[in-house]
């Protein structure tokens, strides 16, 4: 016979506080924002709000000229910006791991994009690449690989990896960092016996020090996905998202139709499908990774 | 004995501890009246040097101006309007007034300024704008520019050309003005500064509505799709795609149009008197200014009014209202104009040499009452602010055909 199972309040409780405090600052706007996003809600014109259903939704698949160029241009910016990031924050992380005269202050100056504020940094980067006395016309002009100035931030094709490289900038000392660390907490002992045993420097950063940060890659390429995903200040104050639509994220382009326009019902229908979408994006990845540290149980 | 003064000590200790709360009773006055007014800057500090007299007048009640940036602040002004927390006196433009009505965020004034003595003083043309088509005033006159157009004065010269008085002239103008001044093959001055990103649709209006197109018809429909608009906007677009404006056009916003003025990569530039003391700093007696050129249907002149209005739930109206005539008073209004860079409207502000023989100030009084005012309606907001850069951005970009950006633009202008 089966025993009945008893239930453990103690856990509940002390718990409770926590959860409170959770559903409250997470659960209730995500909540508002879905009821929102099935509403006519038009800040401007508050006499007509009224429940439309799916009908946001449905617009922003089939009417919206301005949807499906913000999700590409999204995939690209979130993909783009984190492969970018982790590649050459592995590779500076190498570099600082190594020792060297000046380390401590290099390890510093690394520092600075990261603390630099967007803002700042995208006023930075529009001026360098400024089409009519932007510093990297003159450069590009002087070692005559271009004849005349090009409008970087004023032209469709190049306007959204002008602000991908802004972003690859900031976001460098973060991934550096993290992985940094990573690599100092692997034991020396490691590689000292398979220093002993033969193994190459190739063959132990391989095998040693790859397996022994894999787990904080994964999680920092996770927090980055989100962070790069959510970014709306670059592009917002370099282009704005244009010309046109050209470097229209989803973010941006929910923060337009909010802010901007005051279609909340609107803003909140495209908030919630970027939200779903980047949730499956962080599902699938943690499936993938779950051999090095998911939080994706196997 | 001992004992005693220690008795006597505690005992005036304790008196000492009670002095304050009588200090306090001693000093206890009514407190003051507090007026928030919420502003955009138009040049920093401005406001605040302009109505510095006004404690002197106004002892009891004390006046807390709030700089708000001009990025945000119609933004942010909504969102006080919609959880009722706007201050007591704000600055709008006109537009917005039905936005603000529909929340309920905005007092009707006609009855104080009906009983102003100083009614007169401020031309009807602005109790008009200040109106907005609406059947009640909710607004109260502020300020007024008029755009006109900046030319290159030895620009011109080494062109050859004559400012232009007409569309024709303009265009030849910047065909003329476009050069490669170093002989590398690549175009170093370009004719006209144009501004594709947000705001730009003023100087687009002043270019192209002068062909006698219209926003809306007498029925309120929306009439801005007609062919001749469709032929105007094609010829504003030939700007950029001729090559005779910079090819940053998309993306160049205020600061960028006048830095490229400032800068000499552009000849000729459409703001108003805001911009005239920067630019004159930077080059002097090389500039001057003329009107907007005449299209077929004459001239269109888009103007900026802006206006103060008073919160309906504000706990302190006739202190608001007294702080309204306070702003318009002949020394706070010359003050103001002065500082900030405004088209003086309030006689006898209008007649003061200071402003009359000033060169930009006289070109933007001449056609004061001449300005157009845009359509107040609710789609205005998210027109000008987001579906017009988007639109003209896309059109510059060769997406989408003349005929096809004024479509999209009539769509969103029509109320659903």
């Amino acid at each position: 016979m089966e025993r009945k199972k008893k239930i453990q309040w103690q856990p509940v409780l002390l718990l409770a506080p926590a959860i409170l405090i959770v559903v409250l600052i997470i659960g209730y706007p995500v909540a508002r924002a879905i009821v929102l996003s099935l509403y006519k809600y038009d800040m401007t014109n508050l006499q007509n709000v009224k429940f439309i259903g799916l009908q946001n939704y449905t617009d922003i698949f089939t009417k919206d000229d301005a949807f499906w160029p913000a999700l590409k241009n999204t995939v690209l910016w979130v993909g783009v910006t984190v492969t970018a990031q982790l590649l050459l924050s592995l590779l500076l992380a190498n570099i600082l791991n190594k020792s060297f005269r000046g380390r401590g202050i290099v390890r510093s100056v690394v520092l600075i994009p990261w603390v630099t504020p967007c803002v700042l940094i995208s006023l930075m980067w529009a001026w360098i690449f400024n089409g009519n006395y932007g510093v990297m016309n003159e450069i590009l002009k002087s070692l005559h690989l271009i004849k005349e100035n090009v409008a970087w931030i004023a032209q469709p094709n190049t306007a959204l990896w002008v602000q991908i490289m802004a972003m690859i900038w900031q976001g460098i000392p973060f991934f550096t960092i993290m992985i940094l660390a990573a690599m100092q907490s692997v034991p020396r002992e490691l590689y000292e016996s398979a220093s002993v045993d033969g193994a190459s420097s190739m063959k132990q950063y391989f095998y040693i020090t790859i397996p022994g940060i894999a787990s904080t890659i994964v999680s920092t390429v996770m927090i980055r996905l989100i962070w790069v995903f959510n970014n709306v200040d670059i592009v917002y104050t370099m282009t704005g998202g244009g010309p046109g639509y050209s470097s229209l994220t989803l973010s941006v382009y929910t923060y337009l139709q909010a802010q901007k326009s005051m279609k909340f019902g609107y803003g909140s229908a495209v908030a919630i499908i970027g939200a779903i979408l980047m949730s499956i994006v962080i599902f699938i990845y943690l499936r993938i990774t779950r051999e090095q540290g998911g939080m994706i149980d196997k | 004995m001992k004992k005693r003064m220690k008795k006597m000590l505690s005992l005036v200790l304790s008196a000492c501890m009670t002095l304050p709360v009588f200090s306090a009773a001693a000093v206890y006055a009514e407190p003051k009246e507090t007026i928030r007014v919420w502003y955009w800057e138009d040049n920093d500090g401005s406001y605040a040097d302009a109505y510095s007299t006004w404690s002197e007048q106004y002892p009891d009640a004390e006046l807390v101006l709030e700089a708000v940036p001009w990025n945000s602040y119609h933004d942010m002004l909504i969102a006080a309007a919609a959880s009722g927390d706007l201050p007591d006196v704000y600055k709008i433009q006109p537009t917005w007034i039905p936005e603000l009505r529909s929340l309920g965020a905005i007092a009707e004034l006609d009855d104080y300024i009906d009983s102003w003595d100083g009614k007169d003083t401020i031309p009807m043309s602005m109790w008009e704008s200040a109106k907005a088509g609406q059947e009640a005033t909710f607004a109260w006159p502020h300020s007024l520019v008029v755009l006109y157009l900046y030319c290159r004065k030895s620009y011109f010269e080494e062109a050859g050309v004559e400012y232009p008085k007409t569309m024709d002239e303009f265009y030849k103008a910047c065909e003329a003005l476009t050069k490669d001044t170093d002989g590398d093959g690549a175009t170093d001055v370009y004719g006209f500064s144009m501004r594709g990103a947000r705001g730009g649709h003023f100087m687009w209006a002043g270019l192209t509505l002068n062909n006698g197109g219209g926003f809306f018809g007498d029925d309120g429909s929306v009439v801005l799709n007609t062919p001749e608009m469709v032929e105007a906007n094609q010829k504003y677009l030939d700007i950029y795609l001729n090559g005779w404006a910079p090819k940053t056009a998309p993306t160049d916003g205020y600061t960028e149009i006048v830095q490229n003025f400032e800068s000499g990569v552009t000849g000729m530039l459409i703001h108003h008197l805001n911009s005239a003391n920067e630019i004159t700093d930077v080059l002097g007696e090389d500039v001057d200014v003329v009107p907007l050129p005449e299209g077929a249907a004459g001239r269109y002149l888009p103007s900026e009014p802006c206006h103060w209005a008073v919160s309906a739930n504000s706990e302190n109206t006739e202190t608001a209202i007294n702080f309204l005539k306070y702003a318009s008073e002949e020394e706070t209004h010359k003050a103001l104009c002065k500082n900030a860079g405004l088209v003086p409207f309030i006689t006898p502000v209008t007649e003061d040499p200071e402003f009359t023989e000033n060169k930009f100030c006289a070109a933007s009084m001449e056609y004061l009452d001449d300005v157009q005012i845009f359509p107040v309606c609710n789609t205005w907001g998210d027109w000008s602010e987001t579906v017009w850069p988007q639109t003209m951005q896309r059109a510059m970009m060769g997406e989408i055909s003349s005929e096809e950006m004024i479509q999209i633009l009539a769509d969103n202008l029509a109320e659903e």
